[in-house]
C-alpha cells in the first residue's frame, strides 16, 4: 500500500506543480468576476442565484480538473517514458493504476475544500450570512467526482488524452441526464430506441444520483437513502472501473 | 577430492538469467508491418559477472532488456530470473537503468530518490541518499528539478536510483551513451565498483571500446540472435593475430613484399604479417641481411575488427 501512496503523492505534488492548474486557477478567478458582473442583475433572487451559481461553478471546475488532468496523467507516464522506472521496479499494475487514481482525488478533495472555503467567505461577505444547509453539496460532490477520476483513469486506458477528455465529458452529460433517457423512448414512441437507450441507461454511470443543487439551493429536504446512495453507487462503480483498468494495463506493453 | 567439489559447484553456480529461443514480435494493429524485435535468443547471464550485450543499432539489446525487466512480453521463447523466481520478486532484486532515460521533470533529485524508495518500501534518511547522490556528483545538484538535468546528469541519477533497492541485477541499457570522455569513465569505474559489491551487471552497448574495458563476457547480438559468446580473451583467441615487426638498417625490402604489408618511415621500416608460422623466418633473414630488429609485437585483433566480421558473416 505504501507504493500507492507514494504513486498518489508524486502525481498530485506533478498537477500541484503543472502549469495546467494555474490556467485553471485563472479561468476560475475570472469566472468569480464575471458572476460580480450579472449578480446585480436580479434584484431580489439575489442570494439564490448566488448560492446556485456558486454551487454549479465548483461542480464545472471540478469537472474541468478530471477532464484536462486526469485524463493526462496515465498518459504522459507512458509519453514521458517515465512508467519504465515504475514498472521496473517491484509495482504492481493495480498500485499503478490506484496511486495514479489516488493522487487526482487527492487534488480533487484539495481543490474542493479551497473552493467551499472561498464560497463560505464569499457568502459571508455578500449575503452576510452563512448558509451552511450548502455543504451537503460537498458531500455529494466528493462522491460525484470519486467516481468521475474513475472514469477519466479507465478511458485513458485505452485512448488518448483528447479522446478520454470528450469521452469522460460525453459520460458526464448523458450521465448527469441518464434518468430522462428513459422517458424519451416513450414520449417519442420510437421503439429501436430503447435497446439503445437501456443499454446507455445500464452501462453509463448515473451521474444524477448526486444532483442535489436544487434542494441545497432550495432547502428542500435530501433523504437519508440519497445519501447512501451516492456513496454505495460510487463507491461500487468505481471498484469496477479500477478493477478492469488495471487489467488493461497488465495486458499493456511499453515499447 | 578438491577437483570433484569444485566440480559440483561448477554445476550449482547460478544463473541469474537464463534466456531461451526468445522471440518478440512487434505488432499493432495500426502498424501494416510487422517487425522483428528477436529472433530466438539464448543467453545466460552468471552471478556476479559483468556481461556485455554488444551489436549494431536495430540489433534487438533494447528489446531483451525489456522483455527481462518485465515492460515488454515475449511472444515466444523463455526468461528465467534468478533460477525462477515470480515476477514481482524478480523485479524486487533488479534494478533497471532505461536507454536514454527520462524522470520526473517537477522533481529534484532528491526527491525522485525519496520517491523511487518508497516504491520498495524503503524510506531512507536525506543524509542517506545524499551519499548516494554524492558518489555520482550529484550532491551540489540535489536540490534542482530533473527538468534542469543534463544528459549526462540524467544517466548518473538513473544509475543511483537502480541502486535504490540494493539489487543482486542491474540491467543496463546503453549506459555509457550521451556522457562525455570524463563522464564515461567515472560511469564504467562506478560499474566496475557495484560490481566488486557482488552486484551482477547486465549492460548493453554499440560501442565496442567500452564493452572491452570493463566486461567479463560478451555476447554480440545481430538482427535479434546471438551471433557469439565469451570471454573476450577466448573469442579473440581464435582468431589469427598478426605480427608488427619493426626494424631499421636495411635498403633492399623489395622481397619482404611477399611476406605482408611494408611501410617505410624515414630509416625505420613496418612489417605488419598474418604470417606467423614464417616468423621466425623473416626474422632470421632481416638479421641475416643486415637489419637490426627494433621491435617484435604480435597484434591481438581488436574487438572492433572481429566485430565487424561478425556482422558480414
Ligand atoms: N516499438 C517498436 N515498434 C516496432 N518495431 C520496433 C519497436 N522497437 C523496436 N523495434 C524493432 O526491433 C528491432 C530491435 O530494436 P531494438 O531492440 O531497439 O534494438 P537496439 O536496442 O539493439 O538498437 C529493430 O529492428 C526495430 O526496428
Ligand atoms: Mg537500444
Amino acid at each position: 500500500m505504501s507504493r500507492v501512496f507514494a504513486i498518489a503523492s508524486n502525481t498530485f505534488r506533478e498537477s500541484i506543480r503543472d502549469k495546467i492548474l494555474l490556467s485553471l486557477a485563472v479561468l476560475g478567478f475570472l469566472l468569480i468576476a464575471a458572476s460580480k458582473v450579472f449578480v446585480p442583475i436580479s434584484i431580489g433572487q439575489q442570494a439564490k442565484v448566488i448560492k446556485d451559481f456558486g454551487v454549479g461553478l465548483i461542480e464545472i471546475f471540478s469537472l474541468l480538473i478530471v477532464v484536462l488532468i486526469g485524463t493526462r496523467i496515465l498518459y504522459q507516464e507512458i509519453e514521458r517514458k517515465t512508467i519504465y522506472s515504475i514498472i521496473s521496479k517491484p509495482v504492481t499494475e493495480l498500485d499503478f493504476v490506484l496511486g495514479k487514481f489516488l493522487g487526482l482525488y487527492y487534488l480533487i478533495i484539495v481543490i474542493q475544500l479551497i473552493l467551499f472555503s472561498i464560497f463560505i467567505l464569499f457568502m459571508k461577505f455578500y449575503l452576510g450570512t452563512i448558509d451552511w444547509f450548502l455543504l451537503n453539496a460537498l458531500y455529494f460532490y466528493l462522491f460525484e467526482f470519486l467516481l468521475l477520476d474513475a472514469v477519466a483513469v479507465f478511458l485513458s486506458c485505452f485512448t488518448t488524452p483528447i479522446t478520454a477528455g470528450i469521452l469522460t465529458l460525453l459520460v458526464f452529460f448523458v450521465g448527469q441526464l441518464s434518468h430522462y433517457l428513459k422517458d424519451l423512448v416513450v414520449v417519442t414512441g420510437v421503439s429501436e430506441l430503447s435497446v439503445l437507450v437501456n443499454f446507455l441507461y445500464f452501462a453509463l454511470p448515473n451521474f444524477s444520483v448526486f444532483n442535489v443543487k436544487a434542494n441545497v439551493v432550495y432547502h428542500l429536504p435530501i433523504s437519508v437513502n440519497s445519501y447512501f446512495l451516492a456513496f454505495s453507487y460510487s463507491i461500487l462503480y468505481t471498484l469496477i472501473l479500477l478493477i478492469i483498468s488495471s487489467l488493461l494495463y497488465s495486458l499493456k506493453e511499453y515499447q | 577430492m578438491s577437483n570433484l567439489w569444485q566440480e559440483d559447484c561448477r554445476g550449482l553456480e547460478m544463473k541469474v538469467i537464463e534466456i531461451k529461443n526468445l522471440v518478440k514480435i512487434y505488432a499493432s494493429p495500426f502498424m501494416r508491418k510487422k517487425s522483428i524485435g528477436l529472433n530466438g535468443l539464448n543467453m545466460e547471464v552468471e552471478e556476479g559477472e559483468i556481461f556485455g550485450l554488444l551489436g549494431p543499432n536495430g540489433a534487438g539489446k533494447t528489446t531483451a532488456l525489456k522483455i527481462i525487466t518485465h515492460l515488454l512480453k515475449p511472444s515466444g521463447g523463455s526468461v528465467t530470473l534468478f533460477g525462477g523466481v515470480g515476477s514481482l520478486e524478480a523485479r524486487k532484486r533488479m534494478g533497471f537503468l532505461p536507454e536514454n532515460p527520462t524522470f520526473y521533470r517537477h522533481l529534484t533529485g532528491m526527491e525522485l530518490l525519496q520517491f523511487y524508495s518508497r516504491l520498495y518500501g524503503k524510506n531512507p534518511t536525506r543524509k542517506e541518499l545524499e551519499e548516494k547522490l554524492k558518489v555520482v556528483g550529484l550532491k551540489d545538484s540535489q536540490d534542482r528539478r530533473i527538468s534542469g538535468y543534463s544528459k549526462g546528469m540524467l544517466q548518473r541519477i538513473g544509475l543511483i536510483q537502480t541502486l535504490i533497492g540494493d539489487p543482486d541485477l542491474l540491467v543496463l541499457d546503453e549506459p555509457l551513451s550521451g556522457l562525455d570522455p570524463v563522464g564515461r569513465r567515472e560511469m564504467k569505474d562506478l560499474i566496475r565498483k557495484v560490481n566488486m559489491e557482488g552486484k551482477t551487471v547486465l549492460f548493453s552497448s554499440h560501442i565496442l571500446s567500452d564493452v572491452e574495458a570493463i566486461c567479463n563476457r560478451v555476447g554480440i547480438i545481430v538482427d535479434g540472435k546471438m551471433k557469439k559468446v565469451g570471454h573476450i580473451g577466448e573469442i579473440l583467441k581464435s582468431e589469427i593475430r598478426y605480427i608488427d615487426i619493426e626494424f631499421e638498417g636495411m635498403e633492399e625490402i623489395d622481397w619482404l613484399n611477399e611476406y605482408g604489408d611494408l611501410k617505410k618511415e624515414g630509416k625505420v621500416i613496418y612489417l605488419r604479417t598474418k604470417d606467423t608460422e614464417k616468423k621466425d623466418k623473416v626474422l632470421k633473414e632481416i638479421s641475416r641481411r643486415g637489419g637490426r630488429i627494433i621491435s617484435v609485437v604480435p597484434q591481438r585483433q581488436s574487438l572492433e575488427e572481429h566485430f565487424i566480421r561478425t556482422l558480414n558473416e
